[in-house]
């Protein structure tokens, strides 16, 4: 299992509640990265200004205060501006955050580079299971049906099966691109001293 | 069936906390072992979730209409005591893909209270609600163990091993508990 010890993994384990919450359609989708986004640069702003060893250990504590307040305004703003989003999505909004994904910058071994890259892993994720969840779910691609009327779409997927299913196919194919050597491993390499399960 | 058996039954197969909202996946996933292991650890999870469910939403619906942006907070605040119980037995140490454990049961106990909370119940539905959710918790906690020791002991490739066949096999439990929906 060492060999896929890989940013891929850690990605999709650490921010596994906002890709299958927040993937039920692709507006939903760019909305929860854009909120994930936003949420974990201030968070890493703010612990590069706060001396985390003064904290003793308690600036976990301060960081998921600041996390869940914003990811409560953007709550907030989604009712506002997105109703139907907010209707369908709105816990899994808030939930972004105290999802662990959120709080990866705020560690000062992690440079934004490496952070940056994360979030194209979580964008590309998250787009490709609300593109099929979309598509087979609903017979749609942000909400312009392709089917002829009649046509009666996989209901299950537009729930929680959908999202567990098309997410793990997503890894194993992910999976199977690593085993054939097709990818550099090196581009996916995590920091030194990281806990692998 | 009386109101209140239906709720309970209710939260605990087609509203199940793991399989149909996902809230429990990401601690089911990281905290399961062997079965073994799984079965006491989940009395302890589940318990835990029960009685910070409670508090929170108790606290949080005796604000005045005027805090109810507070709620977040208090939420929040319950789960973190929660972990904190957690901690001091001796569960919850050390980190998990470089992010300290202490986040693994925030997304389950924040993420009920917010259910309960959402859905205005009366206190005795509330009750029995969090106790069906702690119980839904328990069964996929055992069951993503379970299915997690069957794939560590199978002689199948490296690839389908651990989380792309633990979701799948999570995706067809899901849909088979969604098919108890018609009885509620």
């Amino acid at each position: 299992m060492e060999k896929f010890n890989n940013m891929f993994e850690q990605v999709v384990l650490l921010g596994i509640i906002p890709i299958l919450g927040g993937s039920r359609n692709l507006t939903t989708a760019v909305i929860t990265t854009v909120i994930l986004i936003l949420t974990a640069i201030v968070l890493r702003l703010l612990s590069r200004l706060l001396n985390q060893d003064s904290l003793a250990g308690a600036h976990w504590v301060l960081f998921l205060a600041v996390g869940i307040s914003l990811s409560y305004i953007a709550y907030l703003f989604s009712a506002f501006l997105y109703p139907q989003v907010y209707q369908h999505s709105g816990m899994y909004l808030l939930l972004i955050g105290i999802s662990p994904l959120t709080y990866y910058g705020c560690k000062l071994n992690v440079s934004f580079a490496d952070l940056w890259k994360r979030f194209n892993i979580f964008f590309l994720t998250i787009v490709a299971v609300s593109f099929f969840r979309e598509l087979i779910g609903f017979g749609s691609i942000l909400g312009r049906s392709f089917f002829e009327v009649g046509f009666a779409p996989l209901s299950s997927f537009q729930g929680a099966p959908g999202a567990f299913i098309i997410l793990g196919t997503i890894w194993l194919i992910f999976r199977w691109i690593i085993s054939a050597n097709l990818l550099n491993e090196s581009m996916l390499k995590i920091e030194e001293g990281t806990e692998i399960e | 069936m009386s109101e209140l058996m239906g709720v309970f039954l209710e939260n605990i197969v087609p509203q199940n906390m793991v399989l149909i909202y996902f809230l429990g996946v990401l601690l089911s996933i990281a905290e399961t072992e062997g079965v073994r292991t799984t079965l006491f650890k989940g009395v302890k999870y589940s318990l835990g979730l029960f009685f910070a469910v409670i508090i929170g939403v108790i606290v949080a619906e005796s604000l005045p209409l005027a805090l109810e942006f507070l709620h977040p907070w208090i939420f929040l605040l319950t789960a973190l005591g929660a972990v904190f119980i957690f901690q001091l037995i001796g569960d919850l140490k050390g980190e998990f893909y470089g992010i300290p454990r202490l986040f693994l049961p925030l997304v389950p106990i924040v993420g009920v209270q917010y259910l309960l909370m959402d859905r205005g119940l009366s206190f005795d539905v509330m009750v029995i609600s969090a106790l069906a959710n702690s119980i839904g918790f328990y069964l996929g906690f055992i069951l993503t163990g379970t299915i997690k020791e069957q794939i560590m002991i199978s002689e199948t490739d490296d690839i389908y091993k651990f989380a792309p066949a633990l979701l799948i096999s999570l995706g067809v439990l899901s849909m088979a508990v969604m098919g108890f929906g018609f009885l509620y």
